[in-house]
């Protein structure tokens, strides 16, 4: 096979190892992690953000709803299009909480 | 979150005022009275929606956004114009809008043409209908991601 030859191998460039190029990504990985530090408080501001996101769909599906039973809507389609993105959003939800649930149980399940 | 969703709402918004144009046309098409134009009454004029994409660049931050996330914006309705077409004449002696040659003028409705507009409207309005399920059913499959 022509195709792989010994001189052909010798002929990939590969970028000799430097000490240097470790260096730099963690430390804009820490700036990064600082950066964000400063914007976001804590992990729970974060996630109280998010809940209130839910929650104002929840409450825009709930306020077209009661339009709707008021004969207030014009464009039927608006309430149930409200109604399926509050529904999203707190399927989300829902799944993030299934996912943290489970991070937590797994580190209590670890044996030490 | 929900641009696609909102775009397809913008669509089910102007097919729906479509529909109610198509609508009022047909109810209309043999309204002799539409409006007084200098003593005399006009026929309805037939009318039509306009539409345009949304234009939601106004300034240069929102322009800025737009180019950062490509998103595709909805549907705008611009307007509703009148179809200029000439009146239909009819042969009616004794209609009280009739002329002194007994002719009286009739709107510029056709209800063969109607009738694919409002065609048109419902299969839009359904097909937007089918885009939005499938929006939605691929967020939820976006959440089925690592449970297998």
């Amino acid at each position: 096979m022509p195709m792989i030859q010994g001189p052909s191998h010798g002929e990939l460039p590969l970028s000799p190892l430097s000490p240097q190029a470790p260096q730099s990504p963690t430390e804009s990985g820490q700036n990064e992690q600082m950066r964000t530090g400063e914007t976001r408080n804590n992990f729970g501001d974060m996630l109280k953000e998010a809940l209130q996101g839910v929650q104002n769909y929840q409450d825009a599906s709930r306020e077209k709803t009661e339009q709707l039973l008021t004969g207030e809507v014009d464009n039927l389609h608006d309430v149930f299009i409200a109604s399926e993105k509050a529904g999203v959003a707190l399927q989300a939800t829902v799944e993030v909480r299934d996912k943290v649930t489970d991070a937590y149980d797994r580190v209590m399940r670890m044996t030490l | 979150m929900f641009d696609g969703m909102n775009s397809t709402a913008s669509a089910l918004t102007a097919q729906r005022l479509r529909m109610d144009t198509a609508a009022g046309n047909m109810a209309n098409a043999s309204a002799t009275r539409g409006r007084m134009v200098d003593g005399e009454w006009e026929p309805y004029r037939r009318k039509m929606v306009t539409m345009a994409p949304q234009d939601n660049r106004a300034s240069f931050a929102s322009h800025l956004q737009d180019a950062e996330r490509e998103s595709a914006g909805g549907v705008q309705v611009t307007g509703i114009v009148e179809d200029q077409t000439p009146f239909q004449s009819m042969h009616q002696p004794g209609h009280p809008d009739a002329d002194e040659d007994g002719n009286v003028q009739l709107p510029n409705v056709d209800p063969l043409k109607e009738m694919v507009d409002v065609m048109g409207a419902t299969r839009s309005y359904e097909a937007n209908v089918t885009v939005f399920d499938a929006h939605k059913s691929m967020k939820m499959s976006a959440m089925e991601i690592g449970r297998g």
